[in-house]
This record gives C-alpha cells, structure tokens and sequence, in this order.
C-alpha cells in the first residue's frame, strides 16, 4: 500500500516567556491510505499535541522541527498560505468539543457550504479547471453530506443553528464539514470524549464507515483504549510525549510490551468485583423517592412548573456495600445524590439514614478545596467544627462531659497525619501545600481523606474518578476499595461509566429505571 | 408578544416615576417660577398675584394630577418662563437639532470605532499597545464639555472653520447644521469612541482563543476570513448592548455640550428652564429624555435577538 503519512523526529516545543516544555519529543510513525491509525495516551502525553501538529492548528508559541512528509511533500517548512490550502480540503479536523467548536451564530448549512467556497476558490485548483459550483449544487452537496453522516432531515438541520442540535448531531455537523471536499486525511482529536455512551458508539461506527465507502484514512486521538479498540487497525501509544509502543491493535493489546502499555490494558481488563452478595443492615434506605425541580417562569401570573427527575425509586445501600448509580449526564444523578444529603429539598418519599451523616466526594476535585489554604488546615476543619459544636452543647448543658470529643490542636493534627496516610500520601509533604501544589490525583486524594475525616461511615462518591486520567483512575479506585474494606465504609457509587462502576461496586442500579417517560 | 407588553408596562411606570419625582423635586426646591420671573426683590402681594395666575399655589399633588391628567391627552401646558408658548411648541422646535446631534456623534462612534477596534485587536506590538492604551486612557478621562472648549478654541478661535454662535438649524440648510454640528458631536464621541474600541479589541481578543476559530483555521480559511467571516459578528454581541449605554451617554452627554456650543437644542432648553423653575417644561424633557432611552433599550434587545439565535425573549 501507498504511504500517505510519515513523521519523522517530530518534535513540537511550548515556548512562552518564563519556560519552554517539550509537548512532543521527536516522534517518527508512518501510516498507509485508507488507514485508521490510534494515537492513545493520557492527558499531558503530547497525543493532542501530535494530532493538531499534523495540520499547524497550534498557537504561536508552538515551534516544531522535524518533517512531516504528506503525500510526498513535507509540511513543516510551508508557509501559512500553503498550508491554508490543504487544510480543511486534503487534511481535515473534527475536534473535541463540538458544540464550541461551531460558530454558534451561524447557520449549520452555511458553516457546512462554507468548505466548498472556501477551497473552490483556491488558484491553483481553478487553474486545474475546477470550476465553481453554483449556489444551487452546493446546497445540493451539503445535503447529500448531512445525509451522509445520518443527519436526520437534513433540509430542516440545514437551516438550524449549532445548539438547536444535540451533542451527537453536532458532531456529524463537524464530521459532514471535515469531509465536505474529500479529504485524504482525517484527524479525529477525542471526537466522543464529550458524548453520552450510546451516542459515543454511533459516531464510532460512522466513523468506521466514512473510512469502508470513501477510502478516507483516519487518525484517532483517544484516551480511551476502548475507542481504540473498536475503530482502529493500528495504534501509538504515547506517554510523555514519546511513543512508547506502536503496532496493530491485536498485537498490542495481546502482547503489550511496554509496561505503560501493559498497565493501561490492565486498568480495562480487570476482574471485575461484582456478584457476590452482602447480607448485613442497611446503611441508607430510599423508599418512593420521587425527586422534583419547580422550574422558574418568565411569565407573569403563572405558576412554576413541576420538572421532575426521578418517580417512585426504591433502594437501599447495606453497610459495607458499594452501591453504583449508573445513568447518563443529564439523568438526574447528581440530584438524587443532593437530596440524600439534605441539600434538595423538593422530593416526597423517604429517605432514611442509619449512620452519622454522610459525606461527598465530587468529581471536581480542585473547586472543593479551599484554595487559599493549606492542605492541613482544611484536613483539619470537620475536627475544628466538631470542637466547636462540643463547646457550645456545653454552653447549653454545663453538665455534659465533652472531654472526649474535644481535641486539642496537636490531637487534630495527628489526626490529620494519620488520614494523609491512609490515602498514601506523605504527610510531611504535604500538609504544608497549597490544592494548586498538587496534582489532579493527589487532591482527589485529599477530598477522600476529607470526607473520612469526621469518621463517617457512609460515602457518596460522584463521579470521582471521570476527570482523572485512566492510569490516575485506577489508583484511586484501588484506594476507595481499599478504604473501604479497612474501614468497612458503605458508598454509593455516582457514575456515567460502565466500566469504572463495573470494576469497584458490588451492586449497580440504573437511573433510566425511574426517569419519567416522554 | 409577553415581552412586548412587559416592556411597554415597564415604559408606563418608568415615566409615571420619574414624573413624580422630577415633580417632588421642584416643590422642595426654594424659589418658584414666580420669583424667577419677578425677581429677588418683587413684593409679596405680586408674588402672590402671579402665583395664582400661574397655578402655583395648589397642592403639589392637586397640580401633579392635573398635569399628568393633560399630559395623557398630549397636551404638556403653558412655559412659565415664555407666557403664552405651549411647552409642545417649545420642544418642538428644538428637537431637530438635538436629534441630528446625537444621531451626529453615533454615527461618528461607529464609523471609528470599528475599524480602529478590529485594528487595535489585530496589531499586538509592545509600542502599539502602549500607544493605543496612553490614546484611549487620555481620551476617557476628558470631559466632553472640556473637550468642547477645547475643540472651540482649536477650530473656531484658531482654525475658524466654524463660527461659535452662528448656528443654522437644519430647515434652513441641512448642509450647513450638519457641519457645524460636527464640532459638538466630536466633543461628545471622542470620549465614546475611545470606550468602544477598548471594548470591541477586548471582545475580539478574547473571542480570538474561542474553539470555532481554530476550526475555522482547520477549514482553511485565513486569517481575515475567520476574522471578518467567524470573529467579528461574535464578538459584536456583547458590543450591541455596550452601544445602547453610549446612546444613552450621548444623549445625556449632548445636554451639557450644546450648551457650550450654543446650540438651541433640547439640553439648552432643560437648563434654562431649570434655572427658571419652568417645570413643565422641564417635565416634559425629562420624559422625553427618558422615554427615548427606554426605547432605546428596547431596541438594543430586539438586535440582539436577531443578531444572537441563541437568545430568546
């Protein structure tokens, strides 16, 4: 087969004023037409790096060396007018984020069209005798592409602006335009990492059938081996802007041999918990929870409307479980989790606990801490409140013995140390940093060691792990386990991944169960 | 059409308030219309005598009702400073020259300021910037009506391309309105002009690092393509409702500027009605006045929606 593609020592370097970091240190691969080539690697690996590399969509203080030779010619030393002509005509995009990456004032159809004038015009394909379409036989073209990528109605989608469309739809708008001049190469930067699962699959699947019928090779960027998985031929595994290992997916994910590699293949293979079952009291019971928003009108005299999230649920956590609450984003998962905590008031049912209030770790590990603070000051707070509250019970009641619930401040700081390491971090390290000192992992770590702090038993854990990278996720779900089994904690699991719920709870309830219809 | 009517309640209220207040106001102020007219020294009997001839000496509220009670009909009443001229008349004949002065200095906003916007965006130079910032800085911080004696001096005693007091309204000779009022209207948009180029290049800047421009790069556009095609209609949202702000600033602003112009427009007219305690017809201007903002803001929000799909009313 023929060689569209072959990168040799590319290196591409951030320099801004106070320093200059190697994104991608001197990577050479080669890729054949009509291929799907992987790159895959966690965040901060250079893989977005290299995709976006590939078409010079960088910022300015990018500098690349090395040669990117694209159909026989090399890249890297053209100028921005050159390579204006091949972008978007033989190299072509479809980005993360689909929904900024539309101009949101403009319409679908015309942001679409807009391909076809701009490369029509190009000289060189006029002096080839490419005429230019008339208005009519581009909208005719557009259409064909919407329908193409599996727009539904196409003739109303033409006339709509990017966020009348949902997230999936606005995806294919992307993919229509990338392909809109048939190009020879397409490069997919995580084009489903912001997508629902089920919608994730049929942009694959779409994906893998523009490269069958149109022959367009294929570069996709992911995190997500998964992905790879089931699109790709071959793939590059990335790690601190080097490839570490590259060869055909089979190959790689039979017999990895780097242990990076390795390691990424165990976080998704493995066993998973599951199956057996704990019999002991419950921890928390829901009963006929029915949780519900009051939606703000505009209009005058007119009464706020009853949105309601969930009807009639029914669970119950035991102690020492884990429970995981599966749903997509939008399901109302995050507001059942707030109105098991008291901080919803808009439900009917019951709600009863049968431990000490229990505690949240969220998905956002970096806004739930004090920035302004240190780590130990803020580990300390749930002892500080509870000698604070003591205090003031035995104001009220100056006979109450509160001796053992009052610590002093060395106490509390001990206290402090021993749960930096029970979440394995050392705690002459870093009781003295700041949140923005540590990295993602680490404070999730912290926000863990947080929730415990006040000796609850029962944790609920949102999403804690979805803005981790996968080998980071894997740590942490390694700690929440662990924990879990010392301290015989009961959680309840929120999370819109399959896999991760799969790989820690030992039950798995369903939100699409108790969402209302239509 | 529910945000049609909510404006048009908001409109009603609006001026119904500030009638009242403006109302409230004159009955604490010491003096009257009637002194004003005769003067410090006038003996109490023909105080007296022209209080009653005026109206004066009902109940603040009594005169608030009758007159709001006329306005309804259109009918403002009598001047107390000119007898016998209807405050309509008296407004009438000068709101040509304060409408074509405002509609002067937004024209004059507009036409510089966006191209000096998108071109202060695009060139990014140390000396640039700081000499775009120094400019801009300088010619906020300058009152218009300092500007206006400065723009007298420099034009009309220096220059003599105008003659300061020779004005020709615009029933007469358009042309010749139009030129001299060039002269005011700059005083009152340097200012503004300096405003909306900062805030245009902020808008633009920050819409430079938005997602849609790097896919409008992938698309193989250049660079003015995605500027003049992606760039620029969104970062004119925000630019939209910052301009309905300046008209409402030139409008305010021209009060003080005709003034130093000698212009007879509807700002020299509130000020010697103000000083001659003429409340009707300060009534009358400052509804007018307010009214005009009010739609104004209105009007900012019907291009907003067609500018902006994603906003609804």
């Amino acid at each position: 087969m023929e060689k569209l593609l072959d990168v040799r020592d590319l290196k591409v370097e951030y320099r801004t004023e106070e320093r200059t970091s190697y994104a991608v240190k001197g990577v050479s691969f080669s890729m054949e037409k009509g291929e799907i080539l992987g790159i895959v690697g966690e965040s901060g690996s250079g893989k977005s790096t290299l995709g976006l590399a590939l078409m010079a969509l960088l910022p300015s203080y990018a500098h690349y060396t090395g040669e990117v030779i694209f159909q026989g010619k090399d890249l890297v030393p053209m100028s921005f007018d050159e390579l204006r002509q091949l972008k978007g005509d033989e190299l072509s995009v479809v980005f993360q984020e689909p929904m900024t990456s539309l101009n949101p004032l403009v319409r679908i159809g015309k942001q679409v069209e807009e391909m076809l004038t701009l490369h029509a015009r190009d000289k060189d394909r006029k002096e080839a005798g490419i005429r230019m379409l008339s208005k009519e036989e581009r909208k005719a073209k557009v259409l064909e592409m919407l329908e193409a990528v599996e727009i539904p109605e196409p003739e109303k989608a033409y006339k709509k602006y990017p966020h009348e469309l949902s997230g999936g739809q606005q995806q294919r708008v992307m993919i229509a335009m990338a392909l809109m001049c048939e190009p020879q190469l397409l490069i997919a930067d995580e084009p489903t990492t912001a997508l629902d699962a089920d919608v994730q699959d049929q942009v694959l699947e779409l994906l893998k059938k523009i490269n069958k019928e149109r022959g367009t090779s294929i570069i996709l960027v992911s995190h997500d081996l998964r992905v790879i998985h089931k699109v790709c031929n071959r793939t590059l595994v990335m790690y601190k802007g080097e490839i570490v290992e590259q060869g055909t997916v089979e190959e790689i994910f039979e017999h990895p041999k780097d242990p990076y590699t390795q390691s990424l293949i165990a976080a998704i293979t493995d066993e998973r918990k599951g199956g057996k079952e704990i019999v002991s009291d419950p921890a928390l019971e829901v009963k006929d929870l029915t949780v519900f928003y009051m939606q703000k009108t505009n209009k005058l005299g007119e009464k706020p409307k009853k949105k309601v999230i969930v009807e009639h649920m029914d669970f119950e956590v035991k102690k020492g479980e884990i429970l995981g609450l599966v749903g997509k984003s939008g399901s109302g998962k995050s507001t059942i989790s707030r109105a098991i905590l008291g901080l919803h008031k808009d439900y009917t049912g019951e709600i009863i606990h049968h431990t000490k209030r229990p505690q949240m770790i969220f998905q956002d590990s970096s806004g739930s801490l004090n920035p302004a603070r240190k780590i130990g000051w803020i580990l300390e707070g749930p002892l500080r409140n509870q000698t604070k509250y003591w205090k003031q019970q035995k104001q009220k009641n100056p006979e109450l013995d509160i001796s053992k619930y009052i610590l002093s401040p060395a106490e509390r700081k001990q206290r402090v140390r021993e749960m930096l390491q029970k979440v394995e971090l050392d705690p002459d390290k870093y009781l003295d940093r700041y949140p923005r000192q540590l990295s993602g992992g680490q404070k999730q770590r912290v926000n863990i060691a947080l929730a415990l702090m006040s000796g609850s038993k029962f944790v609920i854990a949102d999403e804690p792990v979805s803005a981790l990278d996968v080998s980071i996720q894997e740590q942490i779900l390694e700690l929440l386990l662990g924990l879990q089994k010392d301290l015989n904690l009961s959680m309840l699991f929120i999370s819109h991944d399959q896999n991760v719920v799969a790989r820690i709870c030992d039950r798995v309830i369903y939100m699409e169960e108790w969402t209302p219809r239509g | 059409m529910k945000y049609v009517l909510k404006k048009i309640i908001t409109l009603i209220v609006a001026l119904l308030l500030i009638s009242l207040i403006v109302f409230l106001a004159f009955s604490v102020l010491p003096s009257d219309a009637a002194i004003a007219k005769l003067g410090q020294n006038a003996t109490p009997e023909r105080l007296a005598a022209l209080r009653e001839q005026m109206g004066l000496n009902q109940p603040v509220f009594v005169r608030y009702f009758v007159w709001i009670g006329n306005a309804f009909r259109g009918d403002f009443g009598q001047s107390l400073q000119y007898t016998g001229v209807s405050v309509n008349s008296l407004i009438a004949g000068r709101l040509g020259n304060s409408a074509l002065l405002s509609l002067i200095s937004f024209i004059m906003v507009i036409v510089f300021s966006i191209p000096i916007g998108i071109f202060s965006a695009k060139r990014r130079t140390v000396v640039g910037k700081a000499t775009m910032t120094t400019v801009t800085q300088l010619t906020m911080g300058i009152p218009s009506f300092f500007l206006g004696v400065l723009i007298t001096y420099a034009f009309s005693l220096g220059l003599k391309w105008f003659i300061i007091g020779q004005y020709t309204p615009p029933a007469k000779s358009f042309g010749a309105a139009v030129v001299y009022l060039i002269f005011p209207a700059l005083a009152i948009s340097l200012p503004k002009i300096a405003m909306t180029v900062k805030f245009l290049a902020t808008s633009i800047r920050s819409e430079l690092h938005k997602d849609y421009v790097r896919t409008a790069y992938a698309k193989g556009c250049t660079r003015n393509q995605v500027l003049y095609g992606h760039v620029l209609k969104n970062s004119m949202v925000p630019v939209i409702t910052f301009l309905g702000v300046i008209v409402a600033e030139i409008v305010a602003g021209s009060i003080v500027v005709e003034q130093v112009f000698a212009v007879p427009g509807i700002g020299t007219l509130l000020i010697t009605a103000i000083t001659n305690r003429d409340y009707p017809v300060v009534e009358a201007v400052v509804l007018l006045i307010a009214f005009f903002i009010i739609a104004i803001n209105f009007i900012v929000d019907m291009i907003y929606m067609a500018v902006d799909p994603r906003v609804k009313l």
